[in-house]
C-alpha cells in the first residue's frame, strides 16, 4: 500500500497481549483465542488507519513515519501501564508434546507455527491473486488514482489492508507468545526487522519476503552462534545496507 | 514553495524575540541558584542543539531516525582523547569532526535513499554502533595484533569502550560554567542554522526537499548538497555529544539508544519542523515538560504522554508551535 507503519511490531505485541489476556481470563485454547485476537487487533488496525494514517496521507511520507513513532510510544507504554512489563508466557496445551525425528526433537508448537505460516501465506496469495478484492488491493497499491477511476473504493481498500495486516501481526504475536516468553518491549525490533526483510527480499514481492525472511534468519542465527548475541540486530542492518548498496531493488522484483 | 516565499519569510526575522530570550538566558543563573534546575536547563540547551542538528538534516529532506549514533560517536571519541591527556578543546572538536566524517560515509550510502529507506538505514546504523561499542574489545585487540605484527608496539586496553566509562576532570566544574558553555554553543548552533537556511546552501536544501528532480534540473548538485547537509548536521550532533559527556560525568552505550534518536524528532516537530526557532521552542517545551513529569514520578506514563503529544501534533498541528508563536509576535510587535 506504500504506507509504512513502523509501529507494526507494536501491533504484533498487542496481539500477543490480547491473546494472553483472553487466555488467562477464559482458559480457552490459545490457538482458538488467536482468532479472536486477530479480529480484535484487525479492528484496531482499521481504527489506526481511519483516524491516523488516512489523515496524513498525501502530506508527505515523513508524517507517516512520525505518526508511527508516536504509535510506538503510545502502544508500548500503554501496555506497560495496563499489564506491567513483567515477562509473560502463553502456555499451549501441547507444550509438553514433542515430535521425535531421531536427530532432533520438535515441539508440536513449532510445527503448528510452521503450519500456520504456510497456511497464512497460501491464503494471502490466493486472496491477492484470486479474488476481486485482492486484485483491487493490488491495483490500489500500484496506482492509487487509476484504481479510483476504475471504480474501486480506495478508502475501503486502505482500511481493509490495514486490518488484514494488523490481524496477521496479531497471529504472529500469538505464535511468538506461545513459543517464547515476551514483554511489552518485544515488538519494536521485529517490527522494524520486518521492513528489513521486505527490502532485502524486494518491495512488494511475496516470494521475496519468504526468501528474505529465511535468509535473514539464517544469517542472524549463524552470526549469533559465531560472534555472540550483541550482533543479532546489527547484522540485519548490515545486511540491509549491503543490499541497498549492491541491489537497491532487493533480491526479487515485486510488482 | 517558491524562492520568493522563502525570501519573504527569512527577511522578517524574529530578531526581538530571540534577543529577549538570549538576555533571559544570560540572567537566569543569577536568579536561580538551585543546581538541580540549572542542570535541567543545561540538558534543555543540549537537546536544543541536538534537535537543531536533526532539523538541519530534515530541512534537506533527509529525516534520520538514528541521529543518536553521531551523538554517541562525538561523546566516545572526545572522551577517549581527553582521557589520553589531550586538551578538552581538541577532544571536543575532534569528536565532532569524526562524527562528521562518519556522517559523510553514511551520507554516501543514503544519497539515493528517501524517506523510510533512509530512516531504516539511519536507525540501523545506531543499532550497529551499539553492537560495535559493546563488542569493541574484539576489535581493539585485533588492532593491537595488527600493529604488533607490523612491528609497532601497541597495547590499547581491550575494555576501554566496554560498559560505562568517563569522568575526566575538565577545567570547568561548577554548573554555572557548564550553563554558559552550553548556552553559548546552543546560540552558536541555532545562529549558524539560521545563517545556513538563509544562504545559498539553505535554498539548495529546501529545493532538494521539495522536489529532487526539479532541483537537479535547475542545476543543484543533489549529491553534493545532501552530503553537505549530512556533514554539518552530524558535526553539530557530535559536538553536542562531546559536550554532553563531561557534563554527565560518564557515558555508556545508552547514548546511542532509540530514546536519544527519537527525542529530537519529537522536539523539532513540536516546535516546527524546518524552521530555525522550531527546535528551540520544542526543546524548551518538551524537555521542561519531560523533566517536570520525571520529578512527579511518572517514569512510564511520561513516555505515553510523549507519544500522544507526537500523534496529536502530526494530526492536528503539523507545523508545530512556531506558527502560533508567530501569530502572537505579530500581534504584540505589529
Amino acid at each position: 500500500m506504500k504506507v509504512v507503519n513502523f509501529a507494526h511490531g507494536e501491533v504484533m505485541m498487542l496481539g500477543a497481549f490480547a491473546t494472553y489476556v483472553i487466555w488467562t481470563s477464559t482458559g480457552l485454547n490459545p490457538y482458538f483465542v488467536m482468532f479472536i485476537s486477530m479480529i480484535l487487533i484487525g479492528c484496531f488496525g482499521i481504527i489506526i488507519e481511519r483516524f491516523g494514517f488516512r489523515r496524513v496521507m498525501g502530506t508527505g511520507k515523513l508524517n507517516e513515519i512520525f505518526l508511527s513513532l508516536g504509535l510506538i510510544y503510545v502502544i508500548q507504554n500503554g501496555v506497560v501501564i495496563l499489564w506491567s512489563d513483567d515477562i509473560k508466557k502463553i502456555e499451549s496445551p501441547f507444550c509438553s508434546n514433542t515430535l521425535d525425528l531421531g536427530i532432533l526433537n520438535i515441539t508440536y508448537d513449532w510445527l503448528i507455527a510452521i503450519g500456520f505460516t504456510v497456511l497464512i501465506l497460501i491464503c494471502l496469495h490466493i486472496f491477492l491473486t484470486g479474488t476481486d478484492t485482492g486484485r483491487a488491493l493490488r491495483a490500489t497499491s500500484q496506482n492509487h488514482e487509476a484504481a479510483m477511476l476504475m471504480g474501486i473504493n480506495v478508502n475501503r481498500i486502505y482500511m481493509l489492508s490495514f486490518g488484514i495486516g494488523a490481524a496477521l501481526a496479531a497471529a504472529a504475536g500469538t505464535v511468538y507468545g506461545i513459543l517464547s516468553p515476551f514483554t511489552p518491549y518485544m515488538g519494536t525490533i521485529p517490527g522494524i526487522m520486518a521492513f528489513t526483510v521486505i527490502i532485502i527480499g524486494g518491495l512488494g514481492s511475496i516470494p521475496g519476503a519468504i526468501v528474505g525472511g529465511l535468509l535473514l534468519g539464517i544469517v542472524q542465527n549463524f552470526t549469533v552462534f559465531f560472534y555472540g548475541g550483541a550482533w543479532k540486530e546489527a547484522v540485519a542492518f548490515i545486511m540491509l545496507i549491503i543490499v541497498l548498496i549492491i541491489r537497491p531493488t532487493g533480491l526479487f522484483k515485486g510488482d | 514553495m517558491s524562492v520568493k516565499e522563502l525570501l519573504g519569510r527569512s527577511t522578517k526575522s524574529p530578531f526581538i524575540i530571540y534577543s529577549l530570550m538570549v538576555l533571559i538566558g544570560l540572567i537566569l543563573p543569577v536568579v536561580i541558584t538551585d543546581d538541580f534546575i540549572i542542570r535541567i536547563l543545561i540538558l534543555t540547551f543540549f537537546f536544543i542543539m541536538f534537535s537543531a542538528s536533526w532539523n538541519l538534516l530534515a530541512y534537506s529532506g533527509q529525516a534520520s531516525l538514528g541521529h543518536a549514533a553521531f551523538l554517541g560517536i562525538g561523546g566516545f571519541v572526545s572522551t577517549i582523547i581527553v582521557k589520553e591527556g589531550i586538551s578538552p578543546i581538541i577532544g571536543v572538536f575532534s569528536g565532532a569532526l569524526i562524527a562528521a566524517f562518519v556522517g559523510l560515509l553514511l551520507g554516501i550510502i543514503c544519497v539515493r535513499l528517501r524517506e523510510w529507506f533512509l530512516g531504516l538505514v539511519t536507525f540501523g546504523f545506531a543499532i550497529i554502533m551499539v553492537a560495535l561499542i559493546n563488542e569493541s574489545s574484539v576489535f581493539i585487540s585485533a588492532i593491537n595484533n595488527i600493529f604488533n605484527m607490523i612491528g609497532i608496539s601497541c597495547s590499547l586496553d581491550p575494555d576501554m569502550l566496554g560498559g560505562s566509562f568517563g569522568i575526566y576532570s575538565p577545567n570547568i566544574v561548577s554548573p554555572e560554567h557548564y550553563y554558559y558553555l552550553f548556552l553559548f554553543t546552543m546560540i552558536a548552533t541555532v545562529l549558524s542554522v539560521h545563517l545556513i537556511f538563509r544562504s545559498k546552501i539553505g535554498f539548495a536544501f529546501a529545493a532538494i526537499r521539495e522536489n529532487e528532480a526539479e532541483a537537479s534540473m535547475m542545476g543543484v548538485d543533489i549529491t553534493r548538497y545532501k552530503l553537505i547537509a549530512f556533514m554539518i548536521s552530524t558535526f553539530m550532533a557530535g559536538f553536542a555529544g562531546a559536550l554532553f559527556a563531561p557534563f554527565n560525568y560518564f557515558i555508556n552505550p545508552d547514548l546511542f539508544s532509540i530514546h536519544y534518536s527519537f527525542m529530537p524528532i519529537i522536539m523539532t516537530i513540536s516546535g516546527g519542523i524546518g524552521t530555525v526557532g522550531g527546535p528551540v521552542i520544542g526543546g524548551l517545551v518538551i524537555n521542561l515538560l519531560w523533566e517536570q513529569m520525571g520529578i512527579m514520578g511518572m517514569s512510564i506514563s511520561r513516555l505515553l504522554i510523549l507519544g500522544i503529544i507526537l500523534i496529536l501534533e502530526v494530526l492536528f498541528l503539523p507545523k508545530g508551535l512556531m506558527p502560533l508563536i508567530k501569530k502572537i509576535r505579530d500581534r504584540c510587535f505589529g
